[in-house]
Formats: structure tokens, C-alpha cells, sequence
């Protein structure tokens, strides 16, 4: 039952994978030209074996670090470019979802 | 630990510091964290996320209680500790009431919940997590 819930939430979120067809707002708008930018990369490094299952660092549309390591890559980053908006993202065929079933959780991004 | 009786039934909640992993100056002490081992992911609350200057590095899909979608939320990345153990990780940011100890932060931890007698303890596991 979870697994099939998951697989069609998997499948809803691959189907909105560009967030240029997805609604975001607050924080998300702070990213979304990096994380677009990722997005249309994504396709050619699914087809790099050095980049597939990495995380990339995106910023001001540039690819500009890779790490299999989330956060090393973070630490990597903030280094170089202090604590400014860069994206991160992983280089997947579908993004994975994270199941927080609580009713705490908001209907709304913040 | 007795088990917080503000919730209904009672819950487990420890008292964290949560510092920006960017900028740990930046740090929040004594902050109530409801642990929840149904969570994939830990959870900061919006206001908390402002208050240590929270910069979002990515985006994660999250398929919650009342969504049956996966919806896209901020990614964070903080420094979150509990009696002087800290761990760094990713976090998921939501306009949700309370910080949420996910199975993420868990794993460092060994957690036993008394539930009848509305007790439970946490500490430090004895080896580290791969």
C-alpha cells in the first residue's frame, strides 16, 4: 500500500520536475533559475555515467562543482561561495519523494 | 524524559539547539522537537528557518498526510544538537507549528518509548550510522 502510494507520488512529482510548470513560491523563488537551470541539464547528465546518482551545484546558471556527497558538496560550496542562494541538486531519473505523513505538515510551501 | 502532556495523547519532545550549517552563529537554543519516526526527513518550521537566517540549497518533494502529491518544499541544511551530540543534515523547511526529528536525525540516536508509563529516553548510538 505505502509502496504504491509512493510509486504515484514519485510519479506526479517527475511529471512537475521543471519547476517553470510548477507553482513555487517563497523561499523556492530564491532558487528557481539555478534549480530551472538544473533542469534542463538534467537530461544530458542522466547520460553521463561520472554525473548519474551525483549531486551538481548550480549557480547563476552555471554547473560549477559535483560531489556524491550532499553535504560535502554544501560545505564545498559554502566555502566558495558563502552563504548565498545556489542550487543542489541530484542527478536522477526521478526525483525521490520524501513521505512525512504528519498532520502537522502544511498544505502550502512556506 | 516524561512524555510532553501538551499534546493529546502525550508525545515525545526533546529540547535541541539548531544552528545554520552555513553560518553557526546563527543558532536557536532550546527549541521543542517533536521526534517522529514516520518522517523520512526532518522538518523546521518556517519561522525558525528565518530566525537563523536560513538560506534554501535545493528542493525537496514531499508527500504529506493531506496531500496524496508529492509537493516541492525548500531544503536547508543546518547543524541540529541534543545533549552536546550534533549532527549536520538536510532538512525539509514547512509552515508546520513544530520542529520534526526525522528518521534522518534518528538514526544517530538510540530512542526507547515507554508508552505506558509516558516515559522515553534518548541517546547517542553506540556506533555510527553508513
Amino acid at each position: 500500500m505505502a509502496s504504491t502510494s509512493n510509486a504515484a507520488a514519485t510519479g506526479a512529482a517527475t511529471r512537475k520536475f521543471g519547476l517553470s510548470r510548477r507553482r513555487v513560491s517563497g523561499p523556492l523563488v530564491r532558487l528557481k533559475t539555478d534549480a530551472e537551470f538544473f533542469d534542463s541539464l538534467r537530461k544530458e547528465l542522466l547520460g553521463r555515467p561520472d554525473f548519474e546518482g551525483k549531486f551538481v551545484a548550480v549557480y547563476k546558471r552555471q554547473m560549477v562543482d559535483s560531489d556524491p556527497d550532499q553535504l560535502a558538496l554544501f560545505k564545498r560550496m559554502t566555502e566558495k561561495c558563502g552563504d548565498v542562494p545556489f542550487f543542489l541538486g541530484r542527478v536522477e531519473r526521478r526525483p525521490v519523494v520524501k513521505r512525512i505523513p504528519s498532520p502537522r505538515i502544511s498544505r502550502r510551501a512556506p | 524524559m516524561k512524555y510532553d502532556k501538551r499534546y493529546d495523547p502525550p508525545a515525545p519532545v526533546v529540547r535541541v539547539r539548531v544552528a545554520n550549517l552555513a553560518s553557526p552563529s546563527r543558532e536557536a537554543g532550546d527549541v521543542a522537537a517533536l521526534i517522529d519516526t514516520g518522517a523520512d526527513m526532518s522538518v523546521v518550521p518556517a519561522g525558525l528557518a528565518r530566525q537563523v537566517a536560513l538560506v534554501p540549497k535545493g528542493i525537496v518533494y514531499v508527500q504529506g498526510y493531506r496531500t496524496g502529491e508529492a509537493e516541492p518544499r525548500p531544503e536547508y541544511f543546518v547543524r541540529i544538537t541534543h545533549d552536546r551530540h550534533a549532527v549536520e543534515l538536510p532538512v525539509v523547511g514547512d509552515e508546520c507549528p513544530e520542529l520534526l526529528l526525522g528518521r534522518d536525525f534518528l538514526r544517530h540516536f538510540t530512542v526507547r518509548l515507554d508508552g505506558p508509563a509516558q516515559e522515553f529516553e534518548m541517546e547517542p548510538g553506540s556506533s555510527s550510522p553508513s
